[in-house]
């Protein structure tokens, strides 16, 4: 099962109800959104502790997206080239919230991935003036550097925050781990459920 | 359709994506580091263990210097052409480097008592030759060679590192120098090629020092990888030394001789 926002926020309603959600359910679908992206965070953060915990380097290619054509800008106070990140990203240790940067028709001939920050200090070594093109996340934009003559616009492949999802967007996430996100969304939810609401307008916690 | 058979040589990017498949690394996060060290390892061979000699053809700057290549390292043999043969030059540290900003040479030109230049078609002095390395020049084999010997002190040169020229006293009669030097083998434009053998001493070079600098990992491991690559190192030593057959049968019949045997 494809998994959107708008199914996330179904399935949680009937279960929280038991059935048949009521006309006005107790949980507005802007509050299981919020807490589909908690969630689904978590698992990321969990799926990448286990990825590290058996030593291996890569998380599931269905956390990732890919973006086409994204164009490439350049910000001329500073002369440098960039594209706009195409979502929030995802941000991992290693930058491991972004695949690859490549030209659209050169999948496999992707830009170094760099941290902010690190070209001052390849300056001067022997690998910079190989000229590679390099890719580094800087606040939302991606700046790119040495990239080849002619390319215009690039494929983006990363983790992708969900908030600017749209409710029948497709939500990035292997389909193993959907019963144990449901289930996420369903608890964190539960302290809402459990908890009398206060109707009175006052500085007291019901 | 004939056998398929793999390259004789590598590229640097071979040993950086073969480390990266080793642990697992499918995104290029550290594909610049590792193209570092790899560049590193690569020097390091071609200094110690690799015969990496090349030739190089050097036009003469007006003031009689020329420009050592990029990946130059120390040099070999300098010589010159005269009349098609090739004549080995001899060092002197005594000659004074001239100013780069300047298109004159520091000392004069050798003339003789007619004011001809000393140097030319009819001056050469048979000496001891020198073998040059094999090289290819406009895609032509140019086979070994013997530069005659040079020490008379006629036309001398003299390396200056920090400009990165050789100073000579003298101006080739074609203008060009032949420079065969040590190279540290790597080429700015990515095209570096590494031979097949050394790949393993390679590959073991950048797993070591991707783990050399990383504090968490046990020192025991990065012993372990020092001492892998020094083994992978002395194979590669071991193969370059290797004789072939022809070598050893050579070496037998010049040290042998056959008598009746009593």
């Amino acid at each position: 099962m494809s998994l959107t926002k708008a199914k996330i926020a179904a399935l949680i309603s009937e279960i929280k109800h038991g059935g048949d959600a009521p006309s006005k359910p107790k949980f507005h679908y802007t509050i299981i959104y919020a807490m589909a992206e908690v969630a689904r965070n978590q698992i990321i953060d969990i799926a990448y502790k286990e990825m590290r915990k058996d030593g291996a380097n890569s998380l599931p290619g269905e956390f990732y997206k890919a973006y086409k054509n994204v164009e490439v800008k350049e910000d001329c106070d500073t002369d440098r080239k960039y594209v706009d990140l195409p979502s929030r990203i995802i941000t991992l240790p290693h930058n491991k919230g972004l695949l690859s940067v490549s030209p659209m028709k050169e999948v496999s001939n992707t830009f170094n991935i760099m941290d902010a920050g690190s070209d001052s200090i390849f300056a001067g070594l022997d690998a910079d003036s190989f000229a590679e093109p390099e890719v580094y996340i800087e606040d939302e934009r991606l700046y790119v550097r040495d990239i080849p003559v002619g390319v215009t616009s690039l494929l983006v492949r990363m983790i992708p925050a969900i908030d600017d999802f749209k409710s029948d967007d497709i939500i990035p996430i292997p389909a193993v781990l959907e019963a144990e996100y449901i289930t996420m969304i369903s608890k964190l939810l539960d302290e809402e459920k459990e908890t009398p609401q206060d109707h009175y307008n006052d500085s007291n916690a019901n | 359709m004939g056998k398929e058979h793999t390259s004789g040589y590598v590229s640097l990017n071979y040993i950086v994506n073969l480390v990266l498949m080793d642990i697992n690394e499918n995104t290029s996060v550290k594909r610049k580091k590792a193209l570092q060290y790899a560049i590193l390892g690569l020097t390091r061979l071609n200094l110690y263990t690799l015969d990496s000699v090349r030739t190089a053809y050097l036009t003469q700057n007006d003031n009689f210097t020329v420009d050592v290549p990029n990946d130059y390292i120390d040099y070999t043999k300098v010589g010159v052409i005269v009349d098609g043969q090739l004549i080995t030059l001899s060092l002197n540290p005594d000659i004074p480097f001239p100013d780069k900003n300047k298109c004159t040479p520091a000392s004069p030109m050798s003339k003789d008592e007619n004011g001809f230049n000393l140097f030319g078609s009819d001056y050469y002095f048979p000496d001891f030759g020198y073998s040059y390395l094999d090289y290819y020049r406009n895609g032509q084999y140019v086979g070994e060679q013997y530069g005659l010997g040079g020490g008379l002190g006629l036309f001398e040169f003299r390396y200056n590192p920090e400009d990165r020229q050789i100073a000579f006293t003298d101006k080739a009669s074609n203008g060009e120098i032949i420079l065969e030097y040590k190279s540290s083998g790597i080429n700015k434009d990515g095209s570096s090629i590494i031979p097949r053998e050394a790949v393993e001493p390679l590959r073991r070079w950048v797993h070591w020092q991707l783990d050399e600098y990383n504090d968490k990992i046990a020192q025991s491991a990065k012993t372990r990888r020092e001492r892998l690559f020094l083994e992978a190192e002395a194979d590669l030593r071991h193969f370059n030394f290797i004789f072939t057959i022809d070598e050893y049968m050579d070496n037998k019949y010049s040290v042998s001789k056959q008598t009746i045997s009593r």
